[in-house]
């Protein structure tokens, strides 16, 4: 579902039929409180899915896949690309999966910011066959931005497809564009939000078959 | 086909459905132990490659999986000429005609120096015995150069903390050191597996994750490694009828088996 059939269908439940001009709840602030809860919610849903399906990924709808262009840091000259959002990691389920746009196969792995060096030093990095990504948060003087850093990328390659869990920020939400959660995950996300502007609504449904309430 | 470490490593997270990237660098790891402990104690792995000279200080850098040398020599106008061998590996008799000219009973110094000049002067050395260095390593590409064995009583370098320190004898323009050396196993870029090898690295790489992992498996994922380990050393040690017939011929004098 899109932000807009999320929130409309929110605002009708709310307003508990047509909505009218002057309702207090706007549109976007619901879009924000959605960015605000697909982490939770994603997070929230490999625990409890994770604890009894045995399953080692996350859902593969809460991935989006774009086309990102290659730029140059005018200092370091390494190659990175602008992610749109922090990456969403959950034990290592979430990582941004790189590919060439001409050529799904040749591999590009994502290696943690935290270990690069140790696997420089012990020659592990040379192992790995084709190119290598890393992400990094910088501090700019005007902006962060978030970056994956590439390195032994085909040196004539200008864009790489990227999938990643992504969140887009408050100020540039696409009203028209998928919500980046799980099909399953559409209904807990409308009863956090009903409980959220309708705050005597207090229950919320538990939908892990697991034996225990995950909502305490 | 070539096998990788790398491709070990992807087999591997398969098996254990993986299905990130983030066990990859722990698998790696492993396997380059397991390649190491293989090599050492199972195999007697040589390579040889052309390596630089620095011309400052009269060095070369030992490649990372050197353990210990086998052949060294220089090359020069496409001729080696052998410094140093070892003798367990490579019985070598000296050659018969060493010298003309009544040079023989010059110092090895002076002889090793006449000899560099000759090289680089493209004038054949005076002895006869030479011989086909293949294979060695240089970049991308093999090469193959005839070799003039060492029989100077001297090395005229020593090795030392990861370098080779060359005498000031010889002339060293456009010259290279060519080393043959036991390896570790491991190479400067993707480690290339051999077939047999490639069920007890992913053996020991499964015992070695299990270890961290799942502790109470660990035994089990062991003794599947061993019995790869075991497996490798049937393959290995298993002599060909000609091997056993030589074996015999070798030691009939003394009325016994070496073996």
């Amino acid at each position: 579902m899109t932000y807009r059939e999320i929130g409309e269908t929110l605002q009708r439940n709310l307003a508990g039929g047509d909505v009218s001009q002057d309702f207090p709840i706007e549109l976007e602030e619901i879009y924000v409180r959605i960015n605000q809860l697909i982490p939770f919610l994603t997070r929230k849903d490999f625990y409890e899915t994770y604890s009894f399906e045995n399953d080692n990924s996350l859902n593969t709808n809460t991935y989006t896949t774009f086309v990102a262009n290659i730029q140059v840091d005018n200092t370091t000259k390494e190659r990175y690309i602008l992610l749109p959002s922090a990456p969403i990691i959950i034990h290592g389920r979430g990582l941004p999966e790189l590919s060439y746009t001409q050529d799904r196969f040749s591999p590009i792995t994502y290696i943690d910011s935290s270990q690069y060096r140790a696997l420089y030093n012990l020659n592990i990095s040379a192992e790995i066959k084709g190119g290598k990504a890393m992400y990094e948060k910088t501090q700019g003087c005007e902006n962060t931005e978030e970056r994956l850093i590439l390195f032994d990328i085909d040196k004539c390659t200008s864009q790489i497809r990227v999938r990643m869990v992504v969140l887009s920020s408050a100020e540039d939400i696409d009203e028209n564009a998928q919500v980046p959660i799980a099909e399953v995950l559409i209904e807990p996300l409308l009863q956090a939000l009903r409980q959220w502007y309708f705050p005597q609504d207090k229950e919320v449904q538990d939908f892990s078959n697991n034996g225990r309430n995950d909502n305490i | 086909m070539i096998i990788t470490l790398y491709d070990i490593a992807q087999e591997i997270a398969i098996k254990k459905d993986d299905t990130t990237d983030k066990h990859l660098a722990k698998y790696l790891l492993f396997g380059r132990e397991a390649i190491k402990e293989l090599n050492l104690s199972k195999s007697l792995n040589v390579k040889s490659v052309l390596l630089n000279i620095n011309k400052e200080n009269m060095t070369v850098k030992l490649p990372n999986d050197y353990i210990e040398y086998s052949r060294v020599g220089i090359l020069i106008n496409g001729r080696i000429l052998e410094l140093d061998y070892d003798n367990r590996i490579y019985p070598y008799q000296k050659p018969l005609d060493l010298c003309c000219n009544n040079e023989d009973k010059q110092k090895p110094e002076v002889r090793f120096k006449n000899d560099c000049g000759c090289l680089y002067d493209n004038v054949d050395l005076p002895y006869n015995y030479n011989y086909v260095w293949h294979n060695i390593r240089h970049g991308q590409q093999l090469v193959t150069h005839y070799a003039t064995p060492a029989y100077y009583g001297t090395k005229f370098f020593r090795v030392h903390d990861g370098y080779i320190y060359l005498d000031s004898i010889c002339p060293i323009e456009d010259s290279f050191i060519v080393l043959e050396y036991k390896t570790t196993g491991l190479d400067e870029k993707q480690t290339v597996v051999p077939e047999l090898y490639k069920e007890a690295v992913s053996a020991y790489i499964d015992w070695k994750v299990s270890m961290y992992k799942k502790p109470q498996m660990a035994s089990l994922f062991e003794r599947e490694y061993q019995r790869q380990y075991k497996k490798i050393s049937r393959l290995t040690n298993s002599s060909t009828l000609l091997a056993i017939l030589r074996a015999v011929r070798s030691t009939k004098a003394q009325g016994m088996l070496k073996y």
